[in-house]
């Protein structure tokens, strides 16, 4: 039995403030060697509305960056991000974070998706409670039971259980390699071969789902499968093994389980000697002799010749070594596996979360892409990941500690810019460019426009949020410089008829109040880029808009005209 | 003028129809000689073929999958529906099916599809990629790869390479192909497309893209040149299609009385005929969706309703593209995910079954009045030609002339072809 292992062993643990200390004396020196000349910081404003994009997913208000330049303190920066980390919107941000990250690869995606919602609550109270990296991993390895009420099942849900994509997903996801390649073929350039994937995929073998109806819901409980389960009667059978539903079944469909009676059953009722097996070849077949389990067990299929048994593997994990022998349970299984998986020993779980937290906060991980690590991938700065993960693990897993170090670090507070663009070490010498993701830009409409969220879903109807984050996407571990703009994207922030009628100035509330109690046009100009894009206007731009007002048809139009044109700017799409 | 060098792709004009030989005589005997040409002279001779002709492909999809015994492959002693002879001598259909009977000398009937995909999403995703689903891949619809193929080799309009109609959200997109060629999504054809008209007068509209596009200037100046210049290079191609006088084809109510009855008054009469309109102004993939084939229970009424519907918009499409030349250049292909069961099932429905199903190609090269294949009389087994996704995809692209081999680098640097390991159909096009 393994232990619950989730316990911070704090006394080693370096402060954020330190480690970002120690960053930035990695970063500079590295700097100076290859002579860059880094970008310039950012001033106050610009950081404050980063940071609270980044660690809360909105626009700080105009008291907090007020507060913020104000504040005499040292350690103001430090101050400002533990507010943020404590506010409400942390764990939302990230949760929403995780939820795209795993279900833009979901091969179940109808059947999963209603549970998306929960899941992403269930995520975001992980957060908030500051559960460790470790401890939410496994949960979602171990989760049992029935889809619809526990949310921890997502990650198993949205693989529909399937063994070979729960080891993809979960080597790619929480340890960034991607071993699936190796699943039908060695890679001349990989290290871990097709064995090592089967071996990791003999961990969830006995993972199953068992479709629940209660009235006209379906719901799945997840289960291990136990060795004392009974033949199945035949419609049974088909319903869980023939995985395509081609009617037939298979050798190379069949788990362990029930390879041997498909063995038997091919010999006394394939009656057209078609190599598979029909429904009615099924039922009239004379019945199996009962046997007595003891096959739930992993398969590596036969490559040449796939209506072959294939070669039985014991789970293990190629990362470390860690392995169980052959007969356990699947309780044991994934146990185990969620303990080697996370356990410190493991380096590429942390480093796994580290590159994306660096990649989602700089703009460009360690690791590019951000997906795809490995010993055989040379990562930048290997000393500053050194850092960052060694403190990670001595804080416990501590999500927070993550985010508080690299957004302390001065490479995070540097303004954007792609002048250095050409070196490995860029994201460190200024911010890189890149494009918000949907439900960022969700959160940065709502505050341009002075909305509220609805959150109002009618069934399977998506709300506003879910919307536009499908609309811009994109999946998190792909980077938004790979995924350039869409038009339906670009029809939408031009012409969707809620965001004119929330823009027009005779609506209460919101241009139109702001253009009655504002003291003069500039005045008003400067609250509109507060609310559009979290700046005041420079010099130039005062000029541009002053005078588009005064040429338009009239002071309202002209404004409605400044805030259209501010909102489909690239700028309100850029992180800056 | 600048000469530009003759690239091939310049020529590769409707098959048969202009000759590369032909085109060369009419152009000075000088630039002949020095190997160049200026494309302002290909553009003048050849103005008409470069801008509409060129190939597109058109798939009617039936969401849900339609049975076989009742639609192109007739089993009357399994079915309530019997057997009508066609135009063609010696090929049947079922009875549903009384307009594409009398069309069926443009049709090649390929009786022997077999796959192993039986459940709705993964079949969906398998039949449309021809990859089966995974987490670490996402693979790219062939109407994404064809589009993006046929797009880079023809001029194009205002609009978008791959288009979608009716139905969509469920599809495999553009995957790791450029966002360019994901699908654009018309969910009710007949109207405009979400967003596509601006709120505010067409002057008032420039003024505040004028706007934008200062704002973009400034905002590249300081670091941000590639985004600005991205998102500047995308509202352009998007205010284009916003303000083009090409939207109108969205709009049906341009067409004459008797196009627009042809077709039927259903939605995916509409779609067939925003279809043709779509490619007659460049798009160069369009996927019309049928929803409503998963005829688990009551399948005669259902049967009775569906084929009328697609019945006559098939047929009508045909004829359309036909009357106007377009034929020859556009590849139709009336499929869905997967077949039925040969056996009628407790509900009086049948259930899915991939092992053997038909589907239906025609235009562009395809030489109609051919059966491929044979399913066995009991509807169970491939007799004859079994055809594999890969085979059919593989024979679009010889219809296409695309080579199916043409490998794009995915994101992990792994290169994926448009076909893995399927060979194109001969006899579709032969005879």
């Amino acid at each position: 039995m393994v232990g619950s292992p989730f316990a911070a062993d704090a006394g080693t643990a370096l402060t954020p403030n330190e480690a970002a200390a120690e960053i930035d004396r990695l970063v500079a020196s590295e700097l100076a060697e290859q002579e860059i000349v880094p970008a310039s910081l950012a001033d106050d404003e610009t950081f404050l509305r980063r940071l609270a994009l980044d660690v809360a997913g909105r626009y700080p208000t105009e008291g907090e960056i007020a507060a913020f330049a104000l504040d005499p303190s040292d350690d103001r920066v430090g101050d400002r991000i533990d507010q943020l980390l404590d506010s409400d919107g942390y764990g939302d941000r990230w949760a929403r974070y995780w939820t795209a990250t795993i279900y833009s690869r979901a091969t179940q995606t109808r059947a999963a998706a209603p549970n998306r919602r929960a899941f992403e609550g269930w995520l975001a109270e992980q957060f908030d409670a500051g559960r460790g990296w470790d401890e939410i991993v496994s949960n979602l390895i171990t989760a049992t039971g029935n889809t619809a009420e526990n949310p921890a099942t997502a990650f198993l849900f949205a693989h529909a259980g399937e063994t070979a994509e729960i080891a993809g997903e979960a080597s790619r996801v929480f340890m960034g390699i991607q071993i699936s390649c190796a699943q039908c073929h060695d890679h001349p350039f990989d290290r871990w071969k097709r064995t090592d994937f089967h071996e990791f995929a003999a961990f969830f073998p006995r993972v199953q789902m068992v479709p629940r109806r209660d009235g006209v819901r379906i719901s799945f409980e997840v289960r291990g499968m136990t060795r004392e389960r009974t033949q199945p009667e035949p419609r049974q059978l088909f319903a869980f093994a023939d995985r395509n539903r081609d009617g037939e079944l298979e050798q190379s469909e069949m788990p362990g389980r029930l390879r041997q009676a498909f063995q038997y059953l091919s010999r006394v009722a394939d009656r057209d000697q078609s190599g598979t097996l029909s429904l009615q070849e099924v039922l009239t077949a004379p019945p199996p002799p009962v046997r007595a389990g003891g096959a739930m067990e992993h398969e590596m299929p036969n490559l040449s010749d796939p209506t072959q048994p294939g070669e039985v593997v014991s789970p293990k994990l190629f990362a470390t070594g860690d392995g169980l022998p052959l007969g356990t349970s699947d309780t044991e299984r994934r146990l185990a596996a969620a303990a080697y998986l996370t356990s410190a020993e493991n380096v590429w779980f942390a480093r796994a979360v580290v590159n994306r937290y660096w990649n989602e906060l700089l703009g460009e991980g360690f690791y590019v892409p951000v997906d795809d690590l490995g010993p055989d991938r040379a990562p930048v700065l290997p000393e500053v990941l050194d850092v960052l993960v060694d403190g990670f693990v001595a804080s416990g897993y501590d999500l927070r500690w993550l985010v508080s170090t690299i957004a302390q670090t001065t490479a995070y507070r540097r303004q954007v810019s792609a002048e250095n663009a050409d070196y490995a070490v860029a994201a460190t010498a200024g911010l890189m460019p890149s494009r918000k993701r949907g439900d960022q830009i969700y959160d940065s409409i709502l505050a341009a426009l002075g909305g509220r969220e609805n959150r109002d879903a009618r069934g399977p109807n998506p709300t506003e949020r879910e919307f536009v984050s499908e609309l811009f996407g994109p999946d998190p571990s792909i980077a938004t410089a790979d995924q350039p703009g869409t038009i339906p994207q670009a029809l939408f922030l031009m012409n969707a008829k809620p965001l004119e009628q929330m823009l027009q100035a005779d609506r209460r509330g919101g241009l139109s109040d702001l253009l009655k109690t504002a003291g003069g046009d500039r005045e008003a100009l400067s609250k509109i880029y507060l609310h559009v894009l979290g700046r005041e206007p420079r010099t130039e731009e005062v000029s541009l808009m002053l005078r588009h007002v005064r040429s338009a048809g009239s002071r309202p139009e002209g404004f409605e005209d400044i805030v259209w044109s501010l909102l489909n700017s690239a700028e309100f799409l850029a992180r800056r | 003028m600048t000469a530009i060098p003759i690239r091939e792709d310049a020529f590769r004009i409707r098959r048969g129809h202009i000759q590369r030989r032909q085109m060369l005589r009419a152009v000075p005997a000088a630039a002949v000689a020095a190997g160049t040409l200026s494309m302002r002279q290909v553009v003048a001779v050849h103005a008409d073929e470069l801008r509409s002709r060129g190939k597109a492909m058109i798939l009617l999809w039936m969401a849900g999958g339609p049975p076989q015994t009742e639609t192109f492959d007739p089993r009357p002693e399994l079915s309530e529906f019997g057997a009508i002879a066609t135009a063609t001598p010696g090929i049947e259909v079922c009875e549903l099916w009384p307009e594409m009977a009398k069309r069926s000398d443009d049709l090649c009937i390929i009786r022997s599809m077999s796959n192993k995909e039986g459940e709705h999403q993964r079949a969906t995703y398998q039949v449309h990629t021809g990859y089966v689903p995974s987490g670490s891949v996402k693979h790219p619809s062939i109407a994404s790869s064809l589009g993006q193929q046929l797009r880079e080799r023809y001029e194009g309009g205002d609009l978008p390479a791959v288009a979608t109609i009716g139905g969509g959200r469920a599809l495999p997109g553009a995957g790791s192909l450029e966002a360019d060629y994901e699908p654009f999504l018309i969910p009710r054809p007949g109207e405009m497309p979400a967003n596509i008209r601006p709120n505010v007068d067409e002057r008032r509209y420039r003024r505040r893209l004028r706007l934008t596009q200062e704002l973009d200037r400034q905002f590249g100046e300081q670091g941000n040149d590639r985004i600005a210049r991205d998102h500047q290079a995308l509202y352009q191609q998007t205010a284009a299609l916003v303000t083009s006088p090409q939207t109108e084809a969205f709009e049906l109510s341009g067409e004459r009385q008797s196009v627009v009855r042809s077709y039927g008054d259903t939605d995916f009469g509409r779609g067939c005929l925003l279809a043709r309109r779509l490619v007659e102004r460049g798009v160069r993939f369009v996927e019309v969706v049928s929803p409503g084939w998963d005829m688990h229970d009551d399948l005669g009424t259902r049967m009775r309703e569906k084929a009328g519907q697609v019945d006559q918009a098939f047929a009508a499409l045909l004829r359309d593209l036909e009357s106007r030349g377009m034929l020859d250049d556009t590849l139709v292909c009336w499929m869905g995910e997967f077949g039925r069961t040969p056996q009628i099932n407790g509900r009086s429905g049948r259930d899915h079954f991939p092992r053997a199903f038909n589907t239906v190609l025609a235009g562009c090269g395809v030489r109609g009045g051919q059966v491929i294949g044979r399913n066995s009389r009991d509807g169970n087994f491939i007799e004859d030609r079994p055809v594999s996704v890969p085979d059919l995809h593989a024979t679009f692209c010889q219809a296409l002339e695309i080579d199916p081999n043409h490998e794009h680098i995915t994101s992990l640097g792994r290169p994926m072809k448009i076909v893995d390991g399927g060979e194109a159909v001969g006899e579709v096009f032969s005879g």
